[in-house]
């Protein structure tokens, strides 16, 4: 069976899965023993599927997770895009009550654009010519891997913060042989984000450096910064920390999820500490 | 080549805008310009913190950091971040908190590395200190008779604390000669519920707010002869500031040594610093300091449990040591605006760097070597001087009187409100930012801060702006 038609088998039982619940009385529910609050306009309901968070009507809407004293979180997830086909979803790790990183993804269209933004990195010192000056104003650069079931499939460094990782082409969204593109009249406008299943983040324990991860239900093929294709299931965007300047964390304290897409179901959650 | 090279630097030296040594203009004649390199308040070991991570300015390693120190660095961290608990049956890492203490960790008051939140009106969570003296026969301080060298308000299971710490604040209204209004405020000390009974007639009490830790290392790696040469006891070149050393006790050596460190210089080292920090504040003993900070006749903090003997073992104070003299210094921002310039200009000719000394060297230290041979700008002498009886407390610490307190570095300054927020200034948190801080300084720096009021308000902000930048 092609792919395009298991998609469409999908879509009316995912639909159904992400079905609104309860809306719960007050803006925080625990789910899985963890603490969760809904922020700015968004609202927090339990569905068979787990902790739905849906009212994301700007960047500012979302959902407070508490970890305290954290060390690594993953949570699964069923996410719906918006009609547009222009949503995001930012994913931002506190530590000591400020952001200590974040990823961005960004839809347009049939493309997915990752990147992430770490705040452990400083700038440093160089010299030129006897004269010392700064090496750079805002540092820190980041790795960007692709696993394929749990085995690496490449990678590359070196990307500044801030700048895109990868990209994906919904069009060959699992297939790079499918010169079918998405196609919005006929395909489920939420079903580019509904591949995404996983996400997570945490501090590598030798470097102190954190990491996010992104994973999808099924093998797709990410563009990366160097040009080439590297299919797999699982991203690490990991931040490069040297030691030198860099800010040494050693836990986190929560995590934020805002964006503009239609919903986000916590359907696992699991916190390391 | 090298006799071109050498006519070069000849034509060089000569020119009219390259200031030669000895050459000591007239303040009121510095032109605003940057000067090589001056943005790089910590040398080799400064850092350009992210703007986005401003709320983390003085955490980072040094700029200059051995990569073979990161990972003692994290370890420091860890200590530093570490929970301390109550004594337990089965000893584990991180018990032996009290019996008497303020706080339970490092980082509680030393918030993000830097000053800790300010006390607030009435609060009973504050990160302030309150020492205590009595006078002795000699006028040199005492402990008080009861309470100690500080007074602990928190205890352990089964120890009641010293008392409760509350901070009260008056406010006092003041103008500009231009007329512009200003409002200070003087903090009023209300100790209440003393466990063990009044305190002696005649105890001193001095509040203390935790300083920011970033550069500790740099400070401590100025070379004691700089200092001293900055030093000018009875003011034998009449320019109205003295600078005096604080000779202190070495409890590595049993001699005495510079103090540096504290509010009036009182310690010589940041072991012995930070030794002091866990016995006090957080009533852990460590091998320099192995008894629990209890009075003689405070029978249940006497008789209480330990965590270990010592409960901070040499290689826990170590690490935290370590951590706080890698914490690196954030370069400048804006130093090259030239509102920031004009400020700087008149910074000097108001004479602050009188005591707020710009520069210095940093000696060679054969274990650390990224701390060496750096050219620092912490703004700060390390010495003493007299700032008059508004900021005075009346109580003498080692040879610092009543009315001398160190000289505080500037550096970190503009940064201080985005680690803590609502940064606080001054020994006792009073001052609300630079421009109170300012008008606070009386004694010694009573002509600095009649030349910083007499200055336009256009000046006054550029002034203002400078320290921002620092």
């Amino acid at each position: 069976m092609e792919w395009k038609n298991i998609k469409r088998l999908l879509a009316p039982a995912a639909l159904m899965l992400a079905l609104p619940g309860t809306v719960l009385a007050a803006d925080c529910a625990e789910f899985e023993g963890i603490q969760h609050c809904a922020i700015g306009n968004a609202r927090l309901s339990t569905t068979s599927a787990g902790l739905e968070v849906t009212g994301f009507r700007s960047s500012s809407d979302g959902v407070n997770i508490a970890l305290p004293g954290a060390t690594s979180w993953q949570m699964g997830t069923a996410l719906k895009g918006n009609a547009a086909g222009n949503a995001s979803l930012s994913v931002t790790a506190f530590a000591s009550g400020s952001p200590n990183s974040n990823m961005m993804l960004q839809q347009n269209g049939q493309r997915f654009d990752i990147s992430a933004r770490f705040t452990g990195a400083a700038g440093g010192v160089k010299s030129v010519n006897g004269a010392k000056t700064a090496a750079t104003t805002t540092g820190g650069t980041y790795s960007a891997l692709v696993y394929n079931n749990g085995v690496l499939q490449g990678g590359v460094g070196n990307i500044p913060n801030g700048a895109r990782a990868m990209y994906v082409n919904h069009g060959n969204i699992n297939n790079p042989w499918d010169p079918e593109p998405w196609d919005p009249w006929n395909d489920p406008w939420w079903w580019p984000w509904w591949w995404w299943n996983d996400t997570g983040f945490g501090l590598v324990a030798q470097t102190g450096g954190c990491f996010h991860t992104l994973s999808s239900s099924a093998p797709i093929v990410f563009n990366m910064p160097d040009g080439r294709q590297l299919r797999g299931d699982r991203v690490e965007l990991v931040e490069e920390v040297t030691g030198s300047g860099a800010y040494p964390y050693l836990s986190f304290d929560g995590i934020r999820v805002t964006g503009t897409v239609e919903s986000v179901t916590i359907t696992s959650e699991t916190v390391r500490r | 080549m090298k006799s071109l090279r050498t006519i070069a630097l000849l034509l060089l030296l000569g020119a009219p805008w390259f200031p030669r040594p000895g050459a000591s203009e007239p303040a009121s004649s510095v032109s605003p310009a940057t000067e090589p390199g001056e943005e790089l308040l910590a040398g080799e070991a400064t850092v350009f913190i992210n703007p986005e991570n401003l709320h983390n300015s003085f955490g980072h390693a040094l700029g200059n950091l051995d990569p073979s120190r990161w990972h003692p660095l994290r370890d420091g961290k860890r200590v530093f971040l570490m929970n301390w608990v109550e004594p337990q049956a089965d000893a584990r890492a991180g018990d032996g908190l009290g019996p008497l203490f303020n706080a339970n960790s490092c980082s509680f008051c030393h918030f993000k590395d830097g000053r800790g939140h300010p006390p607030e009106e009435g609060g009973a969570e504050i990160p302030v200190l309150v020492r205590l003296s009595v006078p002795g026969e000699d006028g040199a301080s005492l402990p008080e008779p009861r309470y100690g060298w500080q007074l602990q308000d928190h205890g352990v299971k089964g120890v009641q604390r010293e008392a409760k710490i509350i901070v009260h604040w008056e406010q006092i209204e003041g103008r500009y000669p231009d007329g512009e209004p200003y409002t200070l405020r003087r903090p009023r000390l209300d100790i209440q519920d003393l466990a063990d009974g009044p305190l002696a007639p005649g105890t001193r009490t001095s509040i203390r707010t935790p300083p920011a830790l970033h550069g500790m290392g740099l400070l401590e790696a100025i070379p004691d002869v700089a200092i001293l040469a900055l030093a000018d006891p009875a003011d034998a070149n009449g320019d109205g500031i003295s600078g005096r050393p604080n000779y202190v006790p070495d409890l590595r050596t049993g001699g005495k040594a510079l103090g540096r460190f504290g509010w009036k210089a009182n310690q010589p080292t940041l072991e012995q610093q930070n030794a002091m920090a866990f016995q006090e504040d957080m009533g852990i003993t460590s091998d320099l300091l192995p008894t629990h900070a209890c009075g003689p006749r405070q029978e249940p903090c006497l008789t209480a449990g330990h965590g270990g003997q010592p409960e901070a073992p040499l290689y826990e104070l170590g690490r935290v040591t370590l951590y706080t003299r890698l914490l690196a210094v954030p370069a400048r921002r804006d130093w090259q605006d030239p509102t920031v310039l004009r400020g700087k200009t008149l910074f000097r000719q108001a004479g602050c760097e009188s005591c707020h000394h710009p520069r210095f060297e940093t000696a060679a230290k054969a274990a650390l070597p990224e701390l060496s041979g750096q050219t620092i700008r912490p703004y700060t002498d390390l010495l003493l001087h007299d700032m008059g009886p508004e900021l005075a407390d009346g109580r003498p610490d080692f040879e610092a009187d009543g009315n001398e307190w160190r000289t505080a570095p500037l550096w970190g300054l503009g940064l201080l409100k985005n680690v803590t927020k609502d940064a606080r200034l001054l020994h006792d948190g009073r001052a609300r930012g630079a421009e109170e801080a300012i008008l606070w300084h009386g004694g010694e720096a009573e002509a600095a801060r009649e030349r910083f009021k007499n200055l336009s308000k256009a000046d006054r902000a550029a002034f203002l702006r400078f320290l921002d930048s620092l």
